[in-house]
């Protein structure tokens, strides 16, 4: 009997749960063969040759020697690893002003587009991409340290343009900021790392992902819980005049008599208010002017 | 007291399905005939001549030998002659059925709560009842309140009308019920209410073939004072519904005084279903005529956690799949 009791308990418990085994079986076998196609695409080997193999450009001279062969070595390494390049520029020139247009030839007077042109540039020209001339997977950062005229602009191409959108640009901005002044090197590591996070697929997803999938895990499930452990219990149905005669009373006497009444009266306050609000906008994709497609965005000092 | 089938001598009982008497083994219709000729007491079935187990207030069981069902005669007749019956409108397998859908969605409950060998261990048991009439006169005085309010300008202004209220009404109780069985629970008897009295009828003892069934316990006196708590909650809502409208009332002086009221005995059809786990019972009551339910279904510890476990991994999985397969493809 507890045998077959078992046996029962297992058939309902099967049945009960078949489409969600179905549902996890299904999104577990497409997870592992998305992780695997994912991990063959890691192991691509470099398709394009014609880059020039030299990464760290400082031509502001803000980095030493030592930091440079540091970076050029880290820069390898993630390259190999996240089959993506990764350049550094650093320059020190004036690209805001009439002035700054007549002399250099830029197409604009403002800061943000002759930033994001010479980024773009400099890519394209020297056929950066590890995967594809000039349109391959990989990113620039610039670094401008002209007084006055501070700041730095990221670049991404390929798949590092499709990883990132304008908010995983800005978060990377701001992991350049925190040690833009104080170690430039650091700056221009935490560049690599933090693009290589969102090329990690899942990385970027962070723990605040992963403590909210808990809790709205939990909160589901508690009420899943609450809803198959209500108790049934049933409930009063008399009704009042259920054992009354006729179904209702007989009236023989009903009185409502006027006794008196009074009356209050109050003034009424009346107050005014008003909102405001903030706007905010953005951009990321664009066309380079040798035609090639780059993301990005900058952030000024 | 035995109903045997005049065509193949198996015993009849009443089928709440056909409303009629019935053979089970040879599907005849009103074939019986009243077998007698048993010991006083009944604790010989004359069907087997098995020795039946009597309990004090019994007056309908079954022989545990050839299941036949036995009427105990002197506790339907003389003083224990029940004036009104209401048959069973329900059978056991429409009962099964209300069961299993009113509980169906408590998924932790045993897994053998709703199966066939646990489910047919259930008895058709007509309980005794004091049915109960009351011809009252209900008086009710009060100071009601009437408010309205108004704008002008910047002004906001509140009257509030003060009246008399005066309401004297003569209602007719009829067939109060108070159970006279101590052996089910009043909680639980009285949430079995109500039942349609246009299905009572003069009492007769093939009704009772086919069910247990009990002879009152307490003499009407003793259960009286339950009905009339129940006439005065009703006699006291219609009085408050009969003065409706007013946005407060005060009560000065509310009455309800009984003119006339006599009592009859009475025997309502309840379905009960014994549940035992972990060596606890889980009693299940069914109204035989309504099908309403009584009873709380148990919960299976492992299950719960087998079932909420599960439910949690699976959402876990999903969840933490969604943002990789999102990266990855």
């Amino acid at each position: 009997m507890d045998k077959e009791l078992k046996k029962e308990a297992k058939k309902q418990y099967l049945h009960y749960f078949r489409i969600w085994f179905i549902v996890v079986g299904v999104l577990l076998v497409v997870t592992v063969g998305a992780g695997v196609m994912h991990a063959m695409k890691k192991d691509a080997a470099r398709t394009n040759n014609t880059a020039p193999t030299e990464r760290v450009y400082d031509y502001a001279d803000i980095l030493t020697d030592a930091e440079e062969e540091k970076l050029r070595e880290y820069i390898a390494e993630k390259e190999a690893t996240y089959k993506a390049d990764f350049v550094i520029l650093t320059f020190s020139q004036p690209v805001e002003g009439a002035e700054a247009k007549e002399q250099y030839g830029y197409r604009s007077t403002n800061w943000e587009q002759n930033m994001m042109d010479i980024a773009d540039d400099f890519w394209d020209e020297n056929g950066y991409g590890f995967n594809k001339n000039f349109e391959g997977d990989g990113s620039i950062l610039i670094d401008n340290r002209y007084e006055g005229q501070r700041g730095e602009w990221l670049s991404t191409s390929g798949k590092v343009e499709d990883a990132l959108g304008t908010y995983d640009v800005e978060n990377v901005l701001y992991a350049v900021d925190t040690y833009y002044d104080s170690d430039p090197c650091r700056a221009y590591m935490r560049y690599i790392d933090k693009v290589c996070s969102y090329l990690d697929g899942g990385v970027q997803v962070g723990a605040g992902y992963y403590l909210g999938a808990f809790v709205l895990s939990i909160v589901v499930t508690l009420v899943y819980a609450a809803s198959h452990l209500g108790k049934n219990r049933a409930k009063d149905t008399v009704a009042v005049n259920a054992y009354v005669n006729g179904g209702k009373p007989m009236l023989r006497n009903k009185g409502d008599d006027f006794i008196r009444k009074n009356v209050v009266s109050r003034r009424i306050e009346t107050s005014s208010g008003g909102g405001g609000g903030h706007s905010s906008g953005g951009g990321g994709h664009h066309v380079s002017r040798s035609g090639a497609s780059h993301g990005g965005g900058g952030h000024r000092h | 007291m035995y109903f045997r089938c005049k065509n193949c001598g198996g015993n009849v009982v009443y089928s709440p399905e056909k409303h009629t008497m019935f053979c089970p083994f040879c599907e005849s219709e009103k074939s019986e005939e009243l077998a007698n000729g048993t010991s006083p007491e009944m604790a010989i079935c004359p069907n087997c001549s098995g020795e039946v187990p009597i309990e004090e207030h019994t007056s309908a069981t079954q022989c545990p030998y050839c299941d036949s069902y036995l009427i105990l005669n002197e506790r339907v007749e003389g003083e224990y002659t029940p004036k009104l019956i209401l048959p069973f409108q329900l059978g056991k397998e429409t009962c099964k059925k209300s069961i299993r859908e009113k509980f169906k969605k408590n998924l932790f409950a045993p897994t053998d709560f709703l199966s066939e060998v646990r489910l047919n261990s259930m008895q058709g048991v007509y309980v005794p009842y004091w049915l109960y009439n009351y011809n009252t006169h209900c008086s009710f005085r009060g100071e009601g309140t009437k408010v309205r309010s108004w704008r002008s300008g910047n002004m906001e202004y509140t009257e509030t009308s003060y009246y008399a209220v005066n309401r004297d009404l003569d209602i007719g109780f009829d067939k109060i019920p108070a159970d006279a069985s101590e052996a089910m629970p009043d909680t639980v008897m009285d949430l079995m209410e109500p039942y349609n009295y246009g299905q009572l009828i003069d009492f007769k003892p093939e009704y009772m073939s086919g069910f247990y069934a009990e002879k009152y316990n307490m003499p009407s006196d003793a259960m009286e004072p339950r009905a009339r708590k129940k006439m005065n909650e009703d006699a006291v809502a219609l009085l408050k519904e009969s003065y409706a409208g007013y946005n407060s009332v005060k009560v000065i002086n509310q009455d309800v005084q009984i003119l006339n009221s006599d009592a009859n005995y009475g025997l309502l059809p309840v379905w009960k279903y014994m549940y035992t786990y972990n060596g606890q019972e889980y009693p299940f009551y069914v109204n035989g005529q309504t099908g309403k339910i009584v009873g709380e279904a148990p919960t299976s510890k492992k299950k719960a956690l087998a079932y909420i476990g599960t439910f949690w991994g699976c959402i876990m999985a999903i969840l933490m799949m969604v943002p990789l397969l999102a990266a990855w493809l």
